[in-house]
């Protein structure tokens, strides 16, 4: 793990947060659910889980992971959870009815493996640019919608949804990036920058939520205010996509967010290797492989409830790793 | 030989004390050419030579300052280097004198307009600045045309360049120093800095990088570029170029340096962040709010002019819904007539204003002027009225390209990247403008020189320095606490 020895920047670190951020906003646009009481209250549970999980890692020094094991089992991973927020893209891109969907997944991959050939730090400063430009929409958007905020109007409507699918996806939108600190963590050498990186996490997780929380409120809103508009009547259904439908700037953003996202999952896959900058043909390769995984993910499917699963289980586990190659990197040491 | 092992030839090649040996060979290497003008003459009994390049000299300043001194010495000396220790100490014969002792700067103070002494029995020579060749004057600048600052703009003499930049930095922290670069053309060039803002190793890195480049000559900024900025595949540029000597000062004030080139009218300014081609001299001679009212509008432009006929496109073939109803049935109804697809329309329509563009820049001005008519006028008004092209697009093309005037430094990338967003609208709609947004600003976010990222002050953050990017603060709060570039790029290491 070569280039996690090095110490990393404050501005790196702050872009790794914003990737984390817009990888939120990803799964929450992805969201097939309507954005009901359950489906916040699975969110809520999400964020609880992750600083829980969190927390004890604010306080515990973490050391990088030697075991080859291991730093495979972590860049399979870190495929499998790209593969599945493709897998999520594209069924988005589906919903919408947007121009040649695996076409633009592609293309998403290759811009990604582009991404992968230029420098860490560029991910880094691109994602804190499009956070930027998301932070700025979503607060036109929430302004634009104040005056007709109602918490009333967090309700379930009609669907075909059970609750507990509603809370399930809730959960997962969230849950899932609970173990993408993880990935900054060796980078952070100091117990100072640590915190200080946790400390931005929660900060940019609570800051996130709320006005996800209104976002929904609105959305929600103005599908109730706007009935009488020919064009909103067209939206029968009440699931996040649609939100993304009726305004083009999300869908631009979408896919931005989308290329920034997966480079970073990319550039995780490749960071427990000893050449951590690849080639252009390496990166290439990387992006065919992660399309396959993809394509998998979009003929399988597989249940929520077994995604949870593995969510848990990577959860609990990988800190676990940390802790005891903690323990052993301190005994090597003493030795 | 290769040019450049000539000129290491050269310069290992000594000037030797037999007069008669050192013409043979300045001869041998020249192969006869006709410019070099050579004056022998007797000084204090001792046997001299004076060397000069035809054209590059004024004959009034030679005879003045070099042939009417050295006639009059009635002294008798030993041997040379006698004879150039008493010109040396009692007499001035020009202000600018270099002591030569090699053939690569013989040839280089020779081929610069500088006349050389060689003197029987020293192993060195002296070169007296006498230039004096045709030199265009001080003029108004081309580009970057402004209101209320200074009417002067660089000329092709370096010099002269100097002197511009000089008379706006007195303080003798303000260093102008020259190098060479180029193995055939062996151009001079000046780095001018101010040493209190620009830290030393950064300085001796554009000095090795410019003094290494494997070039043979330098026609133009544009040949050191590549070599500056390192990688040739970003988009966007990480050093800047002006012809405005106080544009120029204002950004050695914060901490970047420039390069003077002679021969060339522009000076290159090392870096140059994203934001500064939207800044303009006349910014800060007007008031704070209608500089920031002007950046803005400036930035809309930018974003207008790269992606207003991309969203025209997608919009109207992919998202048609996102429009407002009586919008769309204007558009439907004026491209039922047309008989291309959007597409073609639109990459047609501009494509021919690059056509029409390049066909008005190159050609001289007065018929310049009558490809604008012919091409805007006749052709665009005939286009339409045949049916060829929607009255629609034509509005949207025309007013992408006039947004694009508004930041002339950034012209090239403006075309390259409306082109192609254009097509990925085109075939993948919103969705294809994100991917390819996401990669230009990839692109853009690698974009480093000498360390500093470009799209600072944005990303890395930098409060201070954001006070004058988007908006402009006022000048007394502007002007407190000297900014400058180094501490962007600190800011991205910490």
């Amino acid at each position: 793990m070569t280039n996690h020895s090095t110490s990393a920047s404050g501005q790196q670190m702050t872009g790794t947060i914003a990737i984390l951020l817009l990888c939120r906003f990803l799964r929450l646009i992805c969201s097939t659910m309507p954005f009901s009481t359950n489906y916040l209250l699975g969110t809520l549970a999400a964020a609880a889980f992750q600083t829980l999980l969190l927390l004890p890692l604010m306080l515990k020094p973490v050391f990088q992971l030697r075991s080859p094991i291991w730093r495979w089992g972590y860049a399979l991973f870190t495929l499998v959870a790209a593969s599945h927020l493709l897998s999520r893209i594209y069924a988005l891109l589906q919903n919408l009815q947007a121009a040649y969907p695996m076409a633009s997944v592609i293309l998403c991959i290759a811009a990604a493996a582009y991404g992968l050939t230029l420098s860490k730090r560029a991910t880094g400063r691109a994602a804190i640019l499009l956070l930027g430009i998301l932070a700025a929409g979503l607060l036109m958007q929430i302004l634009s919608a104040l005056p007709h905020a109602n918490l009333l109007l967090l309700y379930t409507p009609n669907t075909a949804y059970q609750d507990g699918d509603a809370f399930a996806e809730g959960f997962l939108q969230g849950a899932e990036l609970a173990l993408l600190p993880l990935c900054c963590l060796p980078y952070a050498d100091a117990v100072q920058k640590r915190r200080s990186l946790m400390g931005k996490w929660l900060i940019g997780q609570l800051t996130l939520t709320l006005p996800v929380i209104l976002l929904g409120i609105l959305h929600n809103s103005r599908l109730l205010h706007w009935k009488g508009n020919p064009f909103f009547l067209l939206l029968a259904r009440t699931q996040m996509f649609q939100a993304v439908h009726s305004d083009g700037f999300w869908q631009l953003l979408l896919m931005a967010c989308s290329v920034v996202c997966v480079t970073f999952f990319l550039q995780i896959i490749w960071s427990p290797l000893p050449e951590s900058h690849p080639t252009p043909i390496l990166s290439l390769l990387t992006g065919a492989l992660l399309f396959g995984v993809t394509i998998l993910f979009i003929m399988g499917n597989p249940p929520m409830i077994y995604q949870i699963l593995v969510i848990l289980l990577f959860g609990f586990v990988i800190p676990l790793i940390f802790f005891r190659s903690d323990k052993r990197s301190a005994e090597r040491n003493s030795t | 030989m290769t040019t450049t092992e000539h000129l290491a030839f050269l310069s290992e090649d000594p000037i030797r004390p037999n007069l008669e040996e050192n013409l043979a060979h300045i001869r041998a290497l020249e192969e006869g050419s006709s410019d070099l003008m050579v004056n022998p003459i007797t000084v204090g009994g001792i046997s001299c030579v004076l060397l000069n390049c035809e054209g590059m000299i004024a004959t009034s300043i030679i005879t003045n300052l070099i042939f009417w001194p050295l006639a009059a010495i009635k002294e008798q000396f030993s041997d040379g280097p006698a004879l150039l220790a008493y010109l040396q100490q009692y007499y001035l014969l020009s202000t600018d004198r270099i002591r030569i002792e090699n053939y690569a700067d013989l040839f280089r103070t020779l081929n610069s307009g500088f006349a050389v002494l060689i003197v029987q029995g020293a192993s060195f020579a002296y070169a007296f600045g006498v230039q004096g060749y045709d030199r265009r004057s001080v003029s108004e600048p081309s580009d970057a045309v402004n209101l209320y600052g200074a009417k002067d703009a660089f000329t092709e003499t370096i010099r002269s360049n100097m002197s511009l930049l000089r008379r706006r930095m007195k303080s003798p922290l303000y260093v102008q120093k020259l190098i060479v670069c180029g193995s055939v053309s062996r151009t001079d060039l000046c780095l001018c800095y101010l040493r209190d803002r620009v830290p030393q190793d950064l300085i001796d890195r554009i000095q090795h990088t410019l003094e290494h480049a494997p070039i043979e000559t330098v026609m133009a900024s544009g040949y050191l570029r590549p070599y500056l900025e390192q990688k040739s595949s970003r988009l966007f540029h990480g050093t800047g170029i002006s012809e405005r000597p106080d544009a120029v000062c204002a950004k050695m004030l914060e901490g970047r340096v420039a390069v003077l080139i002679d021969n060339t009218p522009f000076a290159l300014i090392i870096p140059q962040l994203f934001c500064e081609p939207f800044q303009t001299i006349d910014d800060y001679n007007g008031k704070p709010a209608y500089a920031t009212l002007i950046r803005l509008l400036k930035y809309t432009a930018f974003l207008l002019s790269i992606l207003l006929p991309a969203f025209y496109l997608a919009i109207a073939v992919w998202h048609p819904y996102l429009l407002d109803q009586t919008l769309l049935s204007l558009l439907a109804e004026s491209e039922q007539s047309a008989p291309f697809s959007l597409l073609a329309e639109t990459l047609g329509v501009l494509l021919m204003y690059e056509i029409i563009r390049e066909a008005g820049l190159r050609l001289p001005k007065a018929v310049g002027g009558a490809v604008s008519i012919v091409g805007g006028l006749i052709i665009g008004d005939a286009a339409v009225s045949s049916g060829f092209i929607s009255t629609p697009l034509l509005t949207v093309a025309a007013l992408a390209v006039t947004a694009g005037f508004v930041i002339p430094e950034l012209h090239q990338q403006i075309t390259l990247l409306r082109l192609a967003f254009v097509i990925t609208g085109a075939v993948l709609g919103l969705g294809g403008i994100g991917l390819l947004g996401a990669a230009v600003i990839y692109n853009l976010c690698a974009t480093e020189v000498f360390g500093f990222p470009i799209t600072a002050p944005a990303v890395p953050f930098s409060l201070r320095a954001m006070r004058d990017v988007i908006t402009r603060i006022g000048f007394r709060r502007l002007s407190q606490g000297n900014f400058t570039v180094e501490e962007v790029r600190q800011h991205d290491k910490s």
